[in-house]
């Protein structure tokens, strides 16, 4: 069985005493469901001397407000919490079907908003037990010097396995840090770092206290994830897209991919086309095809990564349409089907 | 039946589990959570590397670690250096090379596990590496690394059934492959070892056949077989797994050294190296028929990796080529099987143990043949169906059950789901629907057939019989049943049966099956599909002997109503089950190789997304040739398990190697079905009792298993048109049918 190295665990009552906690220990971490941070531990991707828990800080999981105004979510609050707020099953649904869909209810009811905004950037190479590291000669991300998915590359390419920080991107999220040197505020996007070793631009002492989604009572949301099965699987590839409508035409159009890079993929640029206008079956099969281009998936999780690349443009095709309130079936195969007359 | 009137839960009734409340509260105790005073932690150091030759080992620094009490390597393996099922080529503990990643080389006791862990990385292993033999056809040049002194070929085989040169008028022809599979127990392996008194050693151990460990074991540690005492643990699944000794050696080696109770207890990720796996195959063949259909030759080339040592890959090649004709009458025919040795990890059984791969093959060349003569693919099964009395291609005839034309006309007929229309449905109901990418986009449905069979019990001349004893007795609540065997309830509900044969034969409500150790003789390994007949076919016999007895204490011709004056004192017996003798295989593969068949079919509905290439299986049907069911429900549970692992094997589960090294040792990464991806399983029992077993009750837990992959596959190529020579399918291949 695979078993935790011997560390300190200290379970501070405030945010302020957890960032310094971590402050003062050096090579300290944060935990919260600690649904991500343990099992990693246990394989030893990294080292952790001293863990500060944030469970003992109260009212830090409220989720405050509605649509119309902005709401505001503890990082505390759990994945079940968020994917179960009937406030969050409206603008913002994209977020809460993301939460819904990480794991299972066991973890959704452990693992944190917080925590799955940070989930370590996971490789084929990275996510193994020591042992299994040290029989294909270690990685870059861990006790190596070559990156083993791309032998030639100066950086880690481990892939950004967030279920929530795609969404976070496309529906313009702000993150409240607070950190040993106090408290400041900044996009959900600028969290994130291309890279698979340093992935967050956070300090070690920063602690994500809330998550502001902005005031939106037009807008749509969607978040699609590809993997295999029913149940219990990372991304290999997610589509999180979030419509800002005006007189029936888009206003505003964000986006962005999960596990097609170290960080969230924004595609936002490539929504332009949309805005403006009252999208129909081609134009979002146009601006499908085009907002695939950014995805960057290589040989390091499930499934071939040539599929996953080709899957792109047909996920976010699907989430536009999902956004967009079209019918699904439309001009499709599956109209047979409706008939009845498949089989 | 003679069952008492008023006594409840005999044969063919659909008896709840013994151990079912336990399991389901978490009371039952399983091996891993043995524990004993005083006891120490084992751990393995295995092989980092596929192929290498040791050139020193350093324990210094491991010995001086906190805690340790014993660092051992080949030179302390007190007996035989090596162990196996069938060739005796497996080393306990690795000297002067390796053969797969993963191989053991080194073991540690410490006070505490992570002791263990520690002190084992502290050990130092110079390795030589060596290229690695990782392909079969490689492994067969001439100028390839020989493996082992004999060379690469564990077992070749060909069976010349007819005039194999037979012309045909039409011919299909193809190749098939099928990944390498773990049978993924839920209980990774573990056991505790107790040093004796007398010097020798007590395991209590989670296995399928606690006397072919003995037997294994005993030598290893230079001990007589009576000095090794085995006892059964709780087993949480097995499907082959538990077959071959993985950590059994190593604790009583550590236990003896240290004089200490020693417990090993595998992770996940040391699971996958510390077993064996379902054999990857590649299999050529060319089937020719007449134009409306009816077979003439089938042609066969089987190649399966038996990766580093021999393990039971003789018989699963074995099965697999002579079973490559499939349930069919066929006149003339050439099969040819090679198992060959790599540097891959070793493979061995796995449910359906050689049947799985062969069926994929021969199911997929009956639905070439049947679209080569534009036949329903049912139509061309039904018109080469095997029925009693037929031969088979090993010249051996099928005496007993063989309802191989009802299994796939009931199939064919067993209710079919609705086509709904993906906007009416549960969008769990779609392809990829939990993860919200798909509402019913492209969808493509396919309807697929398989039929298939496989051997019950130990085949090619070997006697593996069961021994049973049964103590009738009375206290203070009435008489009372005991019952002890050596066979392993792995989670199949052996015991369950064998309380229901008890109380079937002696009309004794109470019936105490007793933890199995090797105090009792042999039972033969739960594998093959064989307990249910074996054992249970012992303690009828036990129970018939003393139900004898209390006859004629009681001087009645039935069991007399109360029974309690007749059992002072109490009355014991112990009997074998034998199955009929079986033969080897000749130079030309003719002979009498097996003891029965089971049969099945099965009918698989798929739905494919076809942009995306993401599949739900949206309903099974299998039709099972049962004998007779002593458990309708267990019969029905086992069908569906082995469905499930069908399922697997076709959409999901594959160890993925690299250089002969395993890329997803976990569960994260080797991804099983969960009960999202299963789909409703309709199971149909034909019940045709087969003489000469007891009850007329076949084994039940590998047909399914069988014919499920080929069904699935078959369905998906019905929905896409695609060829899709391979099981696990790849979403890859599916996807941009329009």
């Amino acid at each position: 069985m695979l078993r935790l190295p011997p560390l300190r665990y200290l379970r501070p009552t405030s945010v302020e005493a957890a960032a310094e906690a971590v402050a003062e220990h050096p090579g300290a971490m944060l935990i919260a469901g600690g649904t991500d941070l343990v099992p990693n531990l246990k394989r030893r991707q990294f080292d952790a001397p001293v863990l500060v828990s944030l469970r003992g800080i109260a009212g830090f999981d409220g989720i405050q407000g509605e649509p119309g105004r902005g709401m505001v979510i503890g990082a505390g609050a759990t994945l079940d919490q968020v994917a179960t707020h009937p406030a969050l099953q409206t603008a913002y649904r994209a977020l809460a079907q993301a939460a819904g869909f990480v794991s299972t209810p066991q973890i959704r009811h452990m693992g944190t908003i917080g925590g799955n905004l940070l989930v370590d950037p996971r490789c084929n190479y990275y996510n193994q037990s020591a042992a299994w590291r040290q029989a294909v000669g270690y990685c870059l991300k861990r006790d190596g010097d070559i990156c083993l998915v791309a032998r030639s590359s100066p950086r880690c390419w481990a892939v950004s396995s967030s279920d929530s920080a795609p969404v976070a991107l496309a529906l313009g999220a702000e993150l409240t840090l607070r950190g040993a040197e106090g408290e400041r505020r900044g996009a959900a996007a600028d969290l994130y770092r291309d890279d698979g070793i340093v992935y967050t631009t956070k300090r070690a002492d920063d602690v994500i206290v809330g998550i502001h989604l902005p005031a939106a009572p037009a807008m749509t949301s969607a978040y699609w994830k590809l993997r295999r099965r029913g149940s219990f699987d990372f991304p290999v590839l997610g589509a999180a897209v979030a419509l800002d409508w005006a007189d029936g035409m888009v206003r505003v159009a964000r986006g962005a991919l999960g596990a097609a890079g170290s960080r969230p993929v924004e595609v936002s640029h490539l929504l332009t086309p949309l805005v403006g206008r009252r999208p129909d079956d081609e134009l979002i099969a146009q601006v499908a095809e085009a907002a695939e281009k950014p995805a960057r998936p290589l040989d390091n999780t499930d499934f071939s990564h040539y599929w996953r690349k080709r899957m792109t443009r047909v996920l976010i095709e699907r989430a536009l349409r999902d956004a967009c309130g079209l019918d699904p079936l439309a001009g499709r195969l599956t109209a047979q089907t409706r008939s009845g007359q498949a089989a | 039946m003679k069952t008492k009137t008023g006594v409840r839960g005999g044969i063919g009734q659909s008896v709840r589990r013994v151990d079912g409340v336990p399991k389901v509260k978490g009371e039952f105790e399983y091996a891993s959570d043995l524990r004993r005073d005083g006891m120490l932690w084992g751990e393995t150091v295995r092989s980092p590397h596929p192929h290498a030759r040791i050139k020193a080992i350093d324990i210094r620094a491991a010995l001086e670690s906190p805690g340790v009490r014993a660092v051992l390597l080949a030179g302390d393996v007190p007996g035989k250096k090596t162990y196996g099922l069938d060739a005796q080529d497996q080393p306990v503990l690795a000297w002067d090379v390796v053969r797969f990643a993963g191989e053991p080389v080194a073991l540690v006791a410490a006070e505490q596990p992570e002791q263990a862990k520690q002190a084992a990385t502290k050990i130092v292993v110079d390795y030589e590496v060596l290229s690695p033999v990782t392909e079969m056809e490689a492994a067969l040049q001439a100028d390839a690394p020989k493996l082992h002194p004999q060379g690469n070929v564990v077992r070749q085989l060909r069976v010349i059934h007819g005039d194999p040169e037979a012309e045909a008028e039409v011919w299909v022809e193809g190749t098939y492959e099928t990944g390498m599979q773990d049978q993924a127990p839920l209980g990774p392996e573990a056991g505790l070892a107790v040093p004796a008194e007398d010097g020798g050693v007590d395991l209590y151990i989670a296995t399928q056949w606690l006397h072919a460990d003995l037997e294994q074991i005993a030598p290893c540690l230079n001990l007589p077989p009576e000095k090794v005492r085995l006892n059964l643990s709780g087993v949480g699944g097995a499907f082959g797994a538990r077959e071959d000794v993985s950590m059994q050696i190593h604790a009583c080696m550590l236990a003896l050294r240290t004089q200490r109770p020693v417990k090993i207890a595998y992770g996940r990720q040391e699971s996958f190296y510390g077993h064996v796996h379902r054999h990857p195959s590649r299999i050529w063949m060319r089937h020719g028929a007449t134009r409306d259909g009816k077979l003439i030759n089938v042609q066969a080339k089987l190649l399966v990796d038996g990766g580093a040592y021999t393990s039971t890959s003789p018989a699963v090649i074995g099965n697999a080529t002579t079973f490559a004709a499939g349930p069919y009458a066929v006149p003339n025919a050439r099969l040819e099987g090679t198992a060959v040795f790599t540097n891959n990890p070793p493979c061995g059984a796995m449910r359906g143990f050689g049947a799985v791969q062969a069926c994929f093959a021969y199911e997929a060349q009956m639905d070439k043949l049947a679209r080569a003569v534009n036949l329903h693919p049912i139509e061309v099964r039904l018109k080469n169906a095997l029925k009693t009395g037929d031969v088979l291609p090993t010249g051996q005839r099928v005496t007993g059950a063989a309802p191989v034309r009802d299994l796939l006309s009931r199939c064919a007929a067993l209710p079919m789901p609705p086509a709904e229309s993906p906007l009416d449905r549960d969008r769990m109901l779609i392809p990829g629907g939990a993860g919200n990418v798909g509402h019913g986009e492209a969808l493509t449905r396919g309807v697929g057939f398989a039929a298939g069979y496989k051997n019950l019990a130990y085949s090619e001349g070997f006697d593996d019989s069961s021994e049973a004893w049964v103590r009738l007795s009375v206290d203070q609540e009435g008489p009372l049943a005991e019952v002890k065997t050596a066979a392993v309830d792995v989670g199949q509900g052996l015991d369950t049966i064998v309380t229901q044969v008890v109380r079937t034969e002696l009309g004794v409500q109470r019936v105490l099956v007793r933890q199995p150790d090797t105090a009792i003789g042999s039972a033969g390994s739960s594998s093959a599909s064989r307990q249910t007949m074996m054992t249970g076919g012992a303690v009828q016999l036990a129970c018939q002997a003393v139900r004898d007895e209390v006859l004629r204490r009681a001087g009645t011709s039935i069991i007399p109503d109360p029974l309690d004056e007749y059992l002072r004192p109490p009355i014991e017996a112990t009997r074998v089950f034998r199955h009929r003798r079986t033969g080897k295989l000749d130079a030309d593969g003719q002979g009498d190789p097996h003891v029965s068949f089971a049969f099945g079919a099965a009918r698989a509905v798929v739905e494919v997304d076809t942009e995306l290439g993401l599949v739900r299986v949206v309903q099974l049907a299998v039709s099972q040739d049962v004998g007779r069911a002593l458990n309708p429900q267990s019969v029905r549970g086992q069908i569906e398990g082995g469905s499930a692992q069908g399922l697997g094997l076709a959409l999901m589960e594959e160890i993925e190697l690299k250089d002969g090294k395993i890329r997803n040792a976990s569960f994260t990464d080797y991804l099983l079905p969960t009960i999202l991806d299963m789909p409703p399983v309709v199971s149909d029992l034909v019940e045709e009792p087969e003489p000469g077993l007891p009850y007329g009750a076949k084994g039940v837990g590998e047909p399914s298993t069988v014919v499920v992959p080929a069904a699935i596959v078959a369905a998906l190529r019905a929905a896409t048109g695609r060829e899709l020579p391979r099981a696990p399918v790849k979403p890859d291949e599916l996807v941009g049918i329009r």
